[in-house]
């Protein structure tokens, strides 16, 4: 069984409007932000400026690789030359780990450049099954899947996005990126409850968490990344650590960008919320261990 | 389920040729990709029992609109400049036109913008400097992010045997590229990305086109106007010439062009635009 790698803590989406403070003031952030993660297909270019600002920034961080265009959900599969990319840009990074979206983005060689639901049914598992096994044999590493926001969901649905999820999760062994937020959004969009989905999710399968921003339209909710986290998500966070432990996790800030102390003080507020479960947790086993008469 | 279970559903999938995931997946793309949005597709959708009020087609509507916000934005980015040029309007109204006819067949966004310029051409027929901008600008984002490669030095030619000067030529830089403009563009370009200049020049038409030279030097894109001879030599070279032919060329059409020459390729070195000796 495929194990969690050992938390790295706290990081950041890399965005090029902070490259310069990063590059010019290395010692400022390194006691901040602990790792970066990298939008994959930013630097899937042949050369140039982004290229060797993420070499300088890799450097002084840790990263991981996080794809938005790899298409697992497809049914025709993931594109053979997109994975051949990308395989090629993880021998440069030498990423953590590498991520992409339980989603499907196209087919037929066009792009939607959208994360696209999927319906819940077994026919859906069994394509995706495949797929994943199929990237984790080019890639030759473990592919770590996230759960999407969603507006919709399909008639022919047999199952909950959770049983659906933890379903693949199980059949080919690969970890999870939690994406808490979407969770939120989603539950909000389709009315269920957020704590049910979260409890539905395998404890030991979470090897990271996204935490982002919103937009709340009042009748929905559509996830921006334009905004800080909301109240009700860190409110979810806080119950994902009690549930998974204290999981890698980052802030997804992708537009509306503010200066990178802002983001640090967002993270700071994601470290303060693990410390505070983490003291919660060992009063309650303190408090467990005096009931039972072994502590006096 | 079970991996014995997912792998006979897979089998059985192949074995009737019959994918509902890829029939589904077809028709949601359609509807995405449809010059409007078609209620058709909502026989698909699922009741989300808990929000009965957040309607079917507010829902479909929102992946619908973020396929032209997302493509729109990326031209936004590509082509700020051409944006700033001809407004919210007129670029709103291309860039829509430009989604409907252009699916992007690329897995990356970065690549979208690659025919928007020939778009341009005739979308905007009226309005001819704003393609030749929209041209200006690709090609700058194509030098920004081309194969990294070695720098050829002035230094490394010392290294360079005399006799070998007969049949040496050069590979330029992957970043180089060169833009025939009989408009003002460049100027244009210039002037939009000044904050003291408020007013951008006037569109000047000229029957000869100017050459622009478009490459990378330390990670930074840079252009500057040629001659025509100096584009004959470059090009020359580009297409396998040595520089031997590539001189006597220049020397047929002006006998005194030595000094011109070995301008020329010191410049060329100086500035970065060659990769090796071939």
């Amino acid at each position: 069984m495929t194990t969690t790698i050992a938390s790295p803590g706290f990081g950041l989406g890399l965005r090029t409007d902070h490259y310069n403070e990063i590059l010019a003031t290395p010692n400022s952030y390194s006691q901040a932000i602990d790792w970066f993660e990298i939008l994959s297909e930013n630097y899937m270019v042949p050369g140039g400026k982004p290229l060797a600002m993420l070499d300088a920034i890799r450097r002084d961080y840790p990263m991981v690789m996080h794809g938005v265009s790899m298409s697992i959900g497809s049914a025709q599969g993931p594109d053979e030359a997109y994975l051949r990319d990308l395989k090629k840009l993880i021998q440069r990074v030498q990423p953590l780990w590498v991520s992409d979206h339980l989603c499907w983005t196209g087919v037929h060689g066009k792009n939607m450049h959208d994360l696209l639901p999927l319906p819940y049914t077994e026919e859906t598992i069994a394509l995706v099954v495949q797929n994943i096994r199929r990237v984790q044999d080019i890639l030759e590493r473990p592919l770590i899947i996230e759960n999407v926001s969603s507006y919709l969901t399909f008639a022919s649905d047999a199952m909950t996005e959770w049983e659906f999820l933890n379903a693949i999760v199980t059949e080919t062994d690969c970890l999870m990126l939690l994406d808490v937020n979407n969770i939120y959004v989603s539950s909000v969009n389709h009315g269920f409850d957020a704590l049910e989905y979260l409890n539905g999710i395998p404890q030991g399968r979470v090897q990271q968490i996204h935490l982002a921003g919103h937009h709340n339209h009042g009748d929905y909710i559509v996830d921006t990344h334009d905004h800080p986290v909301a109240d009700p998500v860190w409110d979810l966070y806080a119950h994902a650590l009690r549930r998974f432990g204290p999981v890698a996790s980052m802030i997804e800030r992708d537009d509306n960008i503010p200066p990178l102390t802002e983001l640090v003080a967002e993270l700071a507020i994601a470290r303060r919320i693990v410390q505070s479960v983490k003291t919660e947790q060992a009063v309650t086993k303190e408090l467990q261990m005096r009931s039972a008469g072994l502590l006096v | 389920m079970n991996t014995q279970t997912s792998t006979k559903i897979a089998i059985e999938l192949e074995a009737t040729g019959k994918f509902p995931l890829l029939e589904l997946q077809q028709e949601f793309q359609d509807f995405i990709l449809g010059p409007q949005a078609d209620p058709a597709f909502s026989r698909h959708v699922g009741n989300s029992s808990g929000r009965s009020d957040f309607a079917t087609d507010a829902r479909l509507a929102i992946y619908y609109d973020a396929y032209r916000l997302r493509l729109r934005e990326a031209l936004s980015d590509a082509f700020d400049k051409t944006h700033r040029y001809i407004g919210d309007d007129l670029f709103h109204q291309a860039c829509h036109k430009y989604c409907q006819t252009h699916p992007s067949l690329s897995r990356n966004l970065r690549w979208y913008g690659a025919q928007f310029a020939t778009f341009l051409k005739t979308d905007l027929s009226d309005f001819p400097i704003a393609s030749e901008l929209a041209e200006f600008e690709w090609l700058l984002s194509l030098a920004f992010d081309a194969e990294d490669q070695t720098v050829l030095k002035l230094s490394d030619m010392a290294t360079v045997a005399p006799e070998d000067w007969a049949h040496i030529g050069f590979v330029s830089q992957a970043s180089q590229h060169f833009l025939h403009a009989h408009w003002n563009s460049v100027a244009l370009w210039l002037a939009l990305g000044d904050q003291r200049q408020q007013t951008p020049p006037d569109p000047v038409y000229s029957e000869e086109a100017a050459i622009w030279l478009i490459w990378r030097k330390d990670l930074q894109a840079h252009f500057r106007s040629i001659s025509a001879e100096e584009y004959t030599a470059l090009t020359g070279l580009n297409e396998g010439q040595s520089f031997a032919e590539v001189c006597a060329i220049a020397t047929e059409k002006n006998p005194d062009s030595t000094a011109q020459i070995a301008g020329w390729l010191q410049t060329w070195l100086n500035e970065g635009l060659l990769s090796a000796v071939r």
